[in-house]
């Protein structure tokens, strides 16, 4: 009898414990077995990757009403991309913002929901040129193998929703963040399900189906460079673009992070990122690093260039530079 | 008859005011005679590209290629250009045609229009040594002054090089960026600020049902625990 009784107690305080948990992640009620049953993305063969694109592309024509072209396009042998901005160029005019949200189909921000937040994976930030003087008391102290030296810049002082009437304005820099692609990414580190990782190309992606949304990542970002869909991402249907990688601007769910890929779509075949096609001042240069001649490269050589956050040890492959 | 005749000639003299109030008019404001429409004038009246356009629009204003912008491979310039007489004085332009008359910036009033164009051909523009380079290609010509910025944008430092990331020839050059009378970048207009991004919310229905269950696993884990 009293077996018979806690038994019951248990399966009520279970039944109660699923009911508790079945309302929060409602998105797993909605899987698919075929979704359920998904491979990790580099344990899959062609023929897996085949038919996850097949249901993704059924999905996204259910779900949006568009016929979506999604790649698995491999990394380009012996590239490895890196990014170069140059600070005293750029006039902070936040084209590339945009464009970048149109390129990676980005939550736009309902206009009807406040619920549903706009995601911008570039984050442009306006700093008074006195403050990135060496001298200057925002920098801090570093022991270097030089000696002591007194310098950098708080990024967390900066401004990133400056709105004048006209940019650039006197006396500020404008620097526009995004991720920085570590070769040490402490993002990949954090991730519990290994759904983020670095492809040889040096680009770290992210595989929406294997992402948990604990938002480990995010805290390990010293760049606030990864976003989360806290709601289903609102993307009005004729400004969807169709060129997709899976690993890229595929549409995303909510629950899932998502982050700059250097437009993995573009870049694997060789194009340049929407950004850098953007940018009027010719600001942002992109290339590959293992090739003497690129124009990363050169900068590298030529200019004095900086990382953002260098202390962190996460060796950025995004440098900027000055002229 | 001599009635007809005389009103078919008085008909044409009629026809004719407007074409040669044109002719004065346009040799007044240009210094072009009528070969400027008509190129084989004397011996012919058939319309040359300038006066094509004039038969079509009743204007000058807007003919030949723009100061800035794409030059067509078969430049127009020399059809008014080819048959008025070179005027080195620098001056404003008060009677040019309309895409003539802007402020010249580039320089910053040292130049004047004959620093680079030809002036012994208008369709080429003329380097320092006196050959010409075409209206399409003008990197020569900037090359001849701004050295470094040409070196940098040669190794694809300055500004931006192809449409793909390996491309050997440029997609963009000069003037593709620069406006060539007034080279400098005008401040512009940023784009949105970013949102705020806003703390997740709970659905209304999260609280209330929270709390009943945490309530009722309460109730069941104190009765559990008496028994």
């Amino acid at each position: 009898m009293k077996e018979t009784r806690r038994d019951l107690i248990k399966k009520a305080a279970g039944a109660v414990g699923m009911a508790s948990v079945i309302p929060v992640s409602k998105p797993v009620i909605s899987l698919t077995l075929e979704e359920f049953l998904q491979k990790h993305f580099k344990e899959m063969t062609e023929e897996d990757k085949r038919e996850v694109i097949e249901r993704l592309e059924r999905e996204y024509k259910e779900k949006y009403g568009i016929d979506a072209n999604i790649k698995t396009t491999p990394p380009i042998k012996g590239v490895v991309w890196g990014y170069a901005l140059n600070i005293q160029k750029c006039i902070g005019c936040r084209r590339c913002v945009y464009a970048c949200v149109r390129e990676n189909n980005q939550s736009r921000g309902s206009p009807d929901d406040p619920s549903i937040p706009a995601i911008q994976w570039i984050r442009v930030v306006r700093v008074e040129k006195e403050k990135i003087h060496p001298e200057s008391e925002t920098g801090r102290d570093f022991r270097t193998k030089f000696g002591e030296v007194h310098a950098g810049v708080n990024i967390e002082i900066t401004d990133s929703y400056y709105d004048p009437d006209k940019v650039p304005e006197k006396d500020y820099y404008y620097i526009p963040i995004q991720c920085q692609q570590c070769e040490r990414p402490p993002c990949v580190k954090a991730c519990p399900t290994k759904a983020t990782w670095k492809e040889p190309d040096g680009i770290i992606v992210v595989d929406y189906n294997w992402c948990i949304g604990c938002r480990f990542c995010m805290a390990a970002c010293p760049y606030w460079a990864r976003h989360f869909n806290w709601a289903e991402p609102y993307i009005p249907k004729e400004e969807i673009n169709t060129n997709m990688h899976y690993l890229g601007n595929r549409l995303r769910m909510k629950g899932v992070v998502e982050k700059c890929t250097f437009c993995i779509q573009r870049t694997r075949e060789g194009k340049y990122p929407a950004c850098v096609e953007i940018c009027p001042v010719g600001a942002r240069k992109f290339g590959n690093l293992l090739d003497p001649e690129s124009e990363i490269r050169k900068i590298l050589e030529e200019k004095r260039v900086f990382r953002l956050k260098e202390e962190a040890g996460t060796n950025p492959k995004f440098f900027y530079f000055m002229d | 008859m001599r009635a007809s005749i005389i009103f078919i000639m008085i008909v044409i003299a009629v026809l004719l005011i407007p074409s040669v109030q044109a002719r004065e008019e346009y040799s007044k404001l240009t210094g072009a005679d009528c070969t400027a429409c008509h190129p084989g004038y004397p011996d012919s009246y058939e319309l040359g590209p300038a006066g094509e356009y004039f038969k079509e629009h009743g204007t000058l204003e807007g003919y030949g290629t723009p100061p800035v912008g794409t030059p067509e491979p078969g430049a127009r310039c020399n059809s008014c250009h080819g048959r008025m007489e070179v005027n080195y004085t620098p001056r404003e332009l008060v009677y040019a045609p309309e895409n003539h008359r802007f402020d010249l910036k580039h320089g910053e009033g040292r130049f004047w229009c004959l620093t680079c164009h030809d002036p012994a051909d208008r369709n080429k523009l003329r380097l320092f040594n006196g050959s010409r380079v075409s209206l399409e290609n003008p990197i020569p010509l900037c090359a001849q002054c701004h050295g470094p910025v040409y070196k940098k944008w040669k190794e694809h430092i300055h500004g931006r090089w192809g449409k793909n990331v390996f491309d050997a020839e440029p997609a963009l050059i000069c003037t593709d960026c620069h406006n060539p009378h007034d080279p400098a970048f005008k401040p512009i207009s940023p784009m949105p600020t970013p949102q705020y991004e806003p703390a997740p919310r709970a659905p209304s229905w999260y609280k209330p049902v929270a709390t009943f269950i945490l309530v009722i696993s309460a109730l069941l884990i104190v009765a559990s625990v008496r028994r």
